[in-house]
């Protein structure tokens, strides 16, 4: 029995380097042909972790050889168009100026509930109110409304919009995030302090501190630490301004 | 910034570069040993079936003895690359020919010599690139 826990570790690991190596897509992005590579290869992994009999050559190899193979595929269709059609196929127009085309839908195999289905679930409700969808090669659908249905953007209300940018997360668990913390031009010490200001102690108290385009710093206290689990909010600038004159 | 190699992430490129290096050292061990395998023991098998069934008991005793102590010498090394149910059904085999030559019977003594033959050839396909293997 130990022998079976032994290959089953390194068969693990052996896997875990091979799926991570392929790359880190999740299922529902990955192209019907990566999917039946990472199948394949999850399913070359259990021969030699179920028989002791079946020497682990007979998994290893399979599984480096279908690695091998398929990043050089997927190498040669990053500088071949052709052959990037070939592997993956090409996306299909299903619905062409607000016309659906059962010719493509035929052809793909692609039926109407298909593509009602893939509507509803894009919270489209009405074939009328598309002007295009198109059956991307990994088998999802991208739509554009009509332009009667299409949501305004802030730009066409002529509303000022704040310049976007995703959340930094400054503190996860207590750890402090060194290289998102410079990026916003702070530091442990700075970053001590504001939490202070905050009502959290330590950076080990700190639950996670992040802070968002809008220059508003949000941090909450861990659990088993006292006091109060709530969400604290305050702007950086403010924060920032208070140590500095504390500091002076 | 992560380090890259022809566009690739550099650890893509070092596990791409792992496993070729890996799979072609498992291919080569398994090929040179394979083939020593062979050569050792296929001309002894022939001569000690020949030999049994001229009625040279004695010269086929002492051959299957050698090839049954040259085919377990070879065990841990063919346990890494053969099926070890092959491997026990080509060890049982061989010391079935020792002990029927030991006891004078031929026609069961070429019987097991023969099954040593016919696993081991099993085994060297798999390292035989011709077109009807591969199929």
């Amino acid at each position: 029995m130990p022998t079976l826990f032994v290959r089953t570790l390194i068969v693990y690991l052996l896997m875990f380097a091979v799926l991570r190596l392929m790359g880190k897509r999740q299922i529902n992005d990955m192209q019907p042909f990566d999917l039946a590579v990472t199948l394949l290869i999850a399913n070359l992994a259990s021969v030699p972790m179920g028989d002791p009999a079946v020497p682990l050559a007979y998994g290893v190899i399979p599984m480096l050889g279908m690695f091998i193979i398929h990043r050089l595929v997927s190498f040669a269709s990053l500088k071949s168009e052709k052959l990037r059609k070939a592997v993956c196929g090409s996306p299909l127009v299903i619905i062409s100026r607000g016309v659906v085309r059962e010719d493509v839908m035929r052809a793909a195999n692609y039926s109407l509930s298909d593509l009602t289905e893939q509507l509803r679930l894009k919270e489209i409700f009405s074939l009328a109110s598309v002007e295009y969808a198109i059956l991307e090669t990994n088998g999802s659908l991208s739509v554009l409304l009509k332009g009667p249905f299409q949501t305004p953007t802030n730009e066409q209300l002529g509303l000022e919009s704040e310049k976007a940018a995703p959340e930094l997360m400054l503190v996860m668990d207590g750890k402090i995030h060194e290289r998102e913390l410079e990026s916003v031009g702070l530091n442990a010490r700075k970053l001590k302090e504001i939490l202070k200001k905050m009502k959290i102690g330590t950076v080990k108290e700190c639950f996670f501190a992040s802070l968002d385009s809008s220059g508003m710093l949000h941090a909450q206290r861990r659990l088993g630490f006292g006091g109060s689990c709530e969400a604290h909010f305050m702007p950086i600038e403010k924060a920032m301004r208070e140590g500095e004159k504390k500091n002076g | 910034m992560d380090k890259r190699f022809k566009g690739q992430p550099a650890a893509v490129t070092i596990g791409f570069l792992a496993a070729v290096l890996l799979l072609f050292g498992i291919m080569l061990a398994s090929e040179l040993g394979l083939t020593a395998l062979e050569k050792r023991t296929v001309p002894l098998i022939d001569e000690a079936i020949a030999a049994a069934m001229e009625g040279d008991t004695e010269t086929a005793n002492r051959l299957s003895a050698q090839i049954d102590s040259t085919l377990r010498e070879a065990e841990p090394a063919l346990m890494l690359i053969a099926n070890h149910r092959d491997l026990m059904d080509m060890l049982d085999a061989s010391n079935k020919a020792v002990l029927l030559g030991e006891t004078g019977e031929r026609d069961s003594c070429i019987e097991a010599l023969s099954s040593v033959r016919t696993v081991l050839r099993l085994l060297l396909e798999n390292n035989d690139l011709t077109f009807g293997n591969i199929l």
